[in-house]
């Protein structure tokens, strides 16, 4: 790992817990629980374009880890990382595909964020309540997803 | 700010800013919840029971469409030695507690100290014109107690870190409520 590739990392890992923290402020409540704006997620899908996968799970992993014990609890560090992990591999998996432009890859992170989410509240509470939500957190990780890939997109070109 | 939308600079961008493929796949996401939207809410009843459960088992199931505030109290069983314990299910070890409102009002100052140093981890909720709302918890994130009143079948309230759900249920289609085992 070169220094400069190091720097870099730092950066964006710093970055991406300033964002973590923007969001855990803004009074982003609906009434409706799971919904919010993904922040962090930008700096996600722009590792996976910049350096690849390892580099994004790497900084997303620290990021929740970091941002967790700073602004969260352990409760809150375990809900994140499992919605973490199953919209990374989503977005993997759909950026592989190849028709897909980094906006793609984001809606689908947001989707499979919130669907991860659900599976883990109904695993938790072990009934399929939380599942009432899924219309609604579809919805919404669909535009935030939306919204955050094409932030993403026209950043890309300015920064790699 | 011309720089910006340089049209060189653009071109240089590997891909492009959004693909077809982005947008069908946005609106497939949306198409899929729209139908799935219909299916969950179209129907809305106004519900019958608030069904309290810990753990994916039912602790109690509470008629909703009384007209007076009732106030309940989920917390650790056995906790309350007091004769207005409503109800105290086999050996779970969480328990629902009906609170008078003389109770709810004299708690409410310090309610947090005086309910968690008695229950442990506890949820209050209210009953009322036959919707259900968690007024307070000791859970981290409050979720619970941010969710708006809920009143139509299938909706409800849940406080993951205390793993309790408040579900709103009808009258005949008890069966259907979809508890896994």
């Amino acid at each position: 790992m070169t220094g400069k590739k190091m720097a870099w990392l730092g950066f964006l890992l710093a970055l991406s817990m300033i964002l973590s923290y923007i969001e855990s402020i803004l009074p982003f409540s609906v009434g409706i629980p799971g919904i919010k704006l993904g922040l962090p997620n930008l700096i996600v899908v722009l590792l996976l374009y910049l350096y690849g996968g390892r580099e994004a799970f790497a900084v997303n992993f620290l990021r929740i880890l970091l941002s967790g014990f700073l602004f969260g609890n352990l409760y809150s560090i375990i809900y994140a990382l499992t919605g973490a992990v199953c919209s990374f591999c989503m977005m993997l998996l759909i950026k592989k595909i190849g028709c897909f432009s980094i906006t793609g890859v984001s809606i689908c992170g947001g989707v499979f964020h919130n669907i991860g989410q659900i599976l883990v509240a109904m695993a938790v509470v072990e009934t399929a309540a939380p599942a009432f939500y899924l219309p609604v957190l579809l919805i919404a990780g669909a535009f935030t997803g939306f919204l955050i890939g094409l932030v993403a997109s026209r950043m890309l070109p300015y920064i790699s | 700010m011309k720089h910006m939308f340089d049209y060189g600079m653009m071109k240089k961008a590997k891909g492009r800013f959004v693909t077809k493929a982005d947008i069908f796949l946005l609106l497939g996401v949306l198409l899929f919840a729209f139908l799935l939207f219909s299916f969950f809410y179209l129907r809305r009843e106004p519900g019958v029971y608030a069904e309290i459960s810990y753990d994916g088992t039912l602790l109690e199931r509470i008629v909703l469409s009384e007209a007076e505030e009732k106030y309940y109290l989920i917390g650790a069983a056995n906790a309350w030695d007091a004769g207005d314990i409503s109800a105290v299910s086999g050996d779970s070890k969480i328990a629902v507690y009906e609170l008078s409102k003389e109770e709810w009002s004299e708690w409410s100052e310090h309610v947090s100290e005086l309910a968690e140093k008695k229950f442990g981890d506890y949820n209050i909720f209210l009953c009322k014109d036959g919707e259900a709302r968690m007024l307070s918890s000791n859970c981290p994130d409050k979720i619970c107690v941010h969710h708006s009143a809920v009143s139509a079948v299938g909706e409800n309230i849940i406080c993951l870190p205390h793993r309790i759900v408040i579900e709103i249920t009808g009258g005949e289609e008890a069966e259907l409520d979809g508890v896994v085992n």
